[in-house]
């Protein structure tokens, strides 16, 4: 771990997008959440601690997550967050509304290189 | 779901220092596993945790930002958890007032009909009393009344006078009017009368109202003698169609006017005028001073007071008086607000009731806080378990309000129904006296008066039993099944609330005693004269009468044959001014003996007038046909006038003239005396509220300048609103261009009596609600009490008290508190009941009758509240009783 790979930044509401997914699988504390984005982006989503517990703070108070006080298999006492039922419609809406976009976005990146052809 | 978190970390702190703590636990619970994760992969443990930190960004900017947020939280979660709780407290009370629905349904009404009375007077309060006048800055319309030597405030002035006082510089402009009056209007085939107001040029300067069509009068013409009306909107929509070009004029029988303006039916003033003539007023109009037959209103300058109109017209009054003694006022002016001249005392009494409504209210509300205490100590248990369980006090605190703020807002939607029915009912029978009835309405404001009302109530009531039932030491509570509660100091729970319900209960009683008294004193007297007949008024305009004496007696000879030539007719009398109608009322001079400042009222009146209104002949005779109009002028006075002027002699064969009435008809233009023939008995000029006054009459046949205008009295076998229909054909048939109004002296009568008998009911009926919802209290908590002390009665008959001892136990626990209530109750009563002082007739304000009534009223039905119960008690089997719980 000496090196760190150049991150990806990320686009403005995907860090929760992200979390929410995360989350969907059970209740995870922060650390944890960060550990598990880290390895499944293989490196390649970087994600500012401090940016993580804002965007978790954010969606608590909007109500689409709830934390409590738990422990961890090693003893630890940490803060464990769960989806409500608010958050999951929003995971769900969110997600459709992201696979769209990146979709557009990719069909107008794969016109560029088309037409940049054409002219090469 | 909820998002209510666990907290294990119980910081003792509040709620932003708290939020704080906890984040920066997480934090550090953040960096330690980090720390612990990289030393794993073989950092050096000071290496691992400035990593660890470093992946924070600026770690002190970044936990200023989370600090911050985490606050942001904890209000929002606070906010989202008391929305929770609000709705678990709403589910509770449903459920909780479907188990007893009978309890329920008893406590919305008595909040439906608390709330319902308040807002229905406030509605009445706010419309009548509280709504200014509906004309341009109506707070600079005043009336000014002088006030003449005896110091009497009189509402009339001479036009002399006015036009020395509209110089006072704190008047931006000043009219008068003349007093209400029918008038004939004619058209091509028919003729009708409206009320019609003879006023100024400047009257419709000094109100200044919206005309629909055209506008108000133009001084020059006026003055040049130009004949211009101003009619109302319902005239101008019956007779011109609402046709906006008022080509068409307004005729009367004597002259053509010009409709230059039309008033919108709320700015009709006086109120239920429909036509306003004006009349050219000059030095030259009426010197005389004493001639006081006009009525002032003005609109003073924005920033004079009233007191300063006062001290000028004063000053005017001095100078004039300086000059020509005959002059009426000498004391001064009295100048009140004209909202205060048109609403009388119709906002007094409105917020009298308004204050009795109020009472209602409170004892509403300690009616639902005694039953809440008195089922408190059923549900002790539930409030045990549910605190055991972790619900703090405040929580159960809140939830008991919830329950009663519920049932109160409930009450009070339904109340609205209450207050709609409450306005309807006072406006049936007040519609006379309210001037803008149209306007009341149930609106926006009212709404949020009663929610406003009900949830204050429901606070109130709530309150008192939220305190005791979430009182702390509980636990025994549980344990002992809720007996311990039944029994020791408390077990009278409401008993001091139910006290004051009495108390407000004997006030609102006594209250109403007085004005049933009062009622039947003003019911009980004589008004002098019999009312069971039908009145024709009639006048004879136009060119055919106008200069024709003849001609005009002979219309009336004709009237009164045909009339008496109906089956079953008895008397028919006529007069100019009748009892209960306009009345003239003039000063006069006493032969042989000067009296200051002598007046009666006057009247002309045929031979018949007398028996149609069964007025007794008390000595000498009535005017017969030989009374001619050549022969000696003769006078009958009434037993008041008799007394008044000639005390212990006969007034039989003095002399007395009418100096103002009969101005000028008498030789050299003074009044011509009048030989006195008879004494008649009294009447109430005015109705049942009023005085006697001195009163003449004199013989109409006498009198051809007042056979214009009469109006005839006919008295019937049948009831008088079975003719009507027949004297006006009948009047018809006379002259068809004359125009009739025909009605009963009933209905005249009743008016005067109207608002006193609306506000006895309304009092009467709130008094009623209030002594059964007192004694409701008292079944309430009694049957409570005995029901938790089932036990303890039981024991005691076991240990030998008889049935007789129980009911003793028991009634003497009852009449503790009425005895307790009626104490206070009479003591509010005896601060209160002045304020009732106007309205009271040959009562004073500390009847005896009315105070002992009160008390006996609540004591006998509070007993029979006791007595229910304490036969409960008494009927209860020891060995039942013991196995119960």
């Amino acid at each position: 771990m000496a090196t760190i790979p150049e991150n990806v930044p990320l686009l403005k509401g995907t860090l929760d997008l992200l979390i929410l997914k995360t989350l969907s699988w059970g209740p995870l504390h922060g650390y944890a959440i960060a550990t598990w984005l880290d390895e499944r982006s293989g490196g390649t989503v970087g994600v500012d601690d401090s940016a993580l517990y804002q965007s978790l703070q954010r969606m608590e108070t909007r109500g689409w997550l709830s934390a409590e006080w738990g422990e961890t298999d090693t003893g630890r006492r940490a803060r464990f967050y769960k989806l409500t039922t608010a958050g999951r419609q929003r995971l769900r809406s969110d997600a459709q509304v992201f696979e769209r976009y990146a979709s557009s976005v990719l069909s107008i990146l794969a016109l560029r290189s088309r037409t940049s052809r054409t002219h090469a | 779901m909820t998002h209510r978190y666990r907290r294990i970390f119980d910081l003792g702190l509040g709620g932003g220092q708290r939020a704080r703590a906890e984040m920066d636990l997480e934090i550090e619970a953040h960096l330690a596993m980090r720390t612990a994760d990289l030393v794993g992969a073989g950092w050096p443990p000071d290496a691992a945790r400035a990593e660890a930190l470093r992946r924070f960004g600026d770690f002190d900017q970044a936990r200023r930002t989370l600090h911050a947020g985490a606050q942001q939280r904890e209000r929002a979660m606070r906010h989202r958890d008391w929305w929770g709780t609000l709705r678990t407290d709403l589910r509770l009370a449903a459920r909780h007032a479907r188990r007893s629905p009978g309890y329920t349904t008893l406590v919305v009404a008595m909040f439906a009909i608390g709330v319902g009375a308040t807002t229905g007077m406030f509605t009445l309060v706010d419309a009548v009393a509280l709504r200014p006048l509906p004309f341009p800055s109506p707070d600079q319309l005043i009336r000014i009344d002088g006030r003449d030597s005896l110091r009497h405030a009189a509402g009339v002035v001479s036009s002399a006078d006015w036009l020395d006082w509209k110089k006072a510089s704190a008047l931006q402009v000043s009219a008068i009017y003349s007093f209400s009056a029918r008038e004939t209007l004619v058209t091509d085939d028919s003729a009708f009368r409206v009320t019609a107001e003879r006023v100024s040029s400047d009257f419709f300067s000094v109100l200044r109202p919206r005309f629909l069509v055209g506008r108000g009068f133009a001084d020059a013409d006026i003055a040049n003698g130009s004949p211009e009306v101003v009619i109302s909107e319902g005239l101008w929509h019956d007779l011109f169609n609402s046709d906006p070009a008022l080509t068409k004029p307004l005729r009367t029988p004597r002259a053509t006017y010009r409709v230059v303006g039309v008033v919108p039916a709320e700015q009709e003033f006086p109120a239920f005028t429909d036509a306003w003539f004006a009349v050219p007023i000059t030095a030259q109009t009426d010197p005389a001073r004493v001639n006081v037959n006009w009525q002032l209103i003005a609109r003073r300058q924005p920033n004079a007071t009233d007191s300063l109109v006062a001290r000028q017209i004063e000053a005017t009054m001095r100078g004039i008086r300086a000059i020509d003694p005959s002059a009426s006022y000498d004391f001064g002016a009295n100048i009140q607000p004209l909202a205060q001249y048109v609403n009388g005392d119709t906002p007094k009494q409105l917020e009298l009731l308004l204050g009795v409504v109020a009472f209602v209210l409170l004892i509403v509300c300690a009616n639902v806080a005694a039953f809440g205490l008195a089922r408190s100590s059923a549900r002790h248990r539930e409030m045990a378990v549910r605190s055991a369980l972790g619900a703090g006090r405040g929580r159960l605190m809140q939830q008991l309000l919830v329950e009663q703020l519920s049932i109160a807002v409930v009450g009070g939607v339904i109340g609205l129904f209450v207050a709609w029915l409450t306005v309807r009912g006072v406006l049936g029978v007040w519609s006379g006296a309210v001037t803008h009835v149209g306007d009341v309405r149930l609106g926006v404001t009212v709404f949020v008066f009663a929610l406003v009302v009900a949830a204050a109530a429901g606070i109130l009531a709530g309150l008192l039993p939220a305190l005791r039932v979430s009182a702390p030491a509980l636990s025994s509570t549980i344990g002992s099944g809720g007996r311990a509660f039944a029994t020791g100091g408390r077990r009278l729970s409401g008993a001091t609330l139910v006290a004051f319900e009495v108390a407000l209960a004997v006030a609102l009683l006594t209250g109403s005693g007085l004005l049933i008294r009062s009622f039947r004193a003003v019911l009980a007297r004589s008004l002098g004269f019999d009312t069971s007949v039908a009145t024709v008024e009639a006048a004879l305009g136009g060119p055919a009468y106008a200069q024709d004496t003849v001609r005009r007696y002979a219309y009336w000879d004709a009237l009164v044959r045909s009339y008496r030539a109906i089956p079953g007719v008895q008397a028919v009398g006529l007069a100019q001014w009748i009892p209960l109608g306009l009345t003239g009322i003039g000063f006069i001079d006493v032969a042989d003996h000067p009296v200051a400042d002598a007046g009666a009222v006057y009247r002309s009146v045929n031979e018949d007038f007398f028996r149609a209104l069964q007025i007794p002949l008390v000595a000498g005779r009535t005017f017969s046909a030989d009374d001619a109009i050549g022969g000696e002028r003769v006078a009958l006075v009434n037993n008041t006038m008799a007394q008044k002027y000639w005390p212990g002699q006969n007034p039989i064969g003095r002399l007395v003239r009418a100096r103002s009435m009969e101005k000028g008809k008498g030789p050299g233009g003074e009044a011509p005396w009048l030989r006195i023939i008879g004494v008649v008995g009294d009447v109430r000029t005015y109705g049942h509220e009023a005085d006697v006054r001195a009163e003449m009459y004199v013989f109409f046949r006498q009198t051809p300048w007042l056979s214009s205008s009469l109006t005839a009295l006919v008295r019937a076998s049948q009831p008088p609103s079975r003719i009507e229909l027949e004297l006006r054909r009948r009047a018809l048939a006379v002259d068809r261009h004359v125009a009739v109004d025909v009605g009963t002296l009933e209905q005249r009568a009743h008016g005067t009596l109207a608002s006193r008998e609306l506000s006895l009911s309304l009092l009467v009926a709130f008094a009623a609600v209030a002594l059964l919802l007192a004694v409701l209290g008292i079944y309430g908590v009694l049957s409570y009490s005995v029901t938790q002390r089932t036990r303890e009665l039981a024991i005691r008959a076991a240990l030998g008290a008889s049935r007789a001892d129980l009911v003793r136990l028991v009634f003497g626990d009852g009449m503790r508190i009425v005895v307790l209530g009626l104490i206070c109750g009479v003591g509010a009563a005896i601060a209160l009941t002045r304020f009732l002082t106007s309205m009271l007739v040959d009562v004073t304000p500390l009847d005896a009758v009315s105070f002992s009534g009160a008390v006996a009223v609540l004591t006998i039905t509070a007993g029979l509240g006791i007595l229910l119960p304490a036969r409960r008690a008494a009927g209860l089997d020891p060995r039942d009783a013991m196995q119960t719980e």
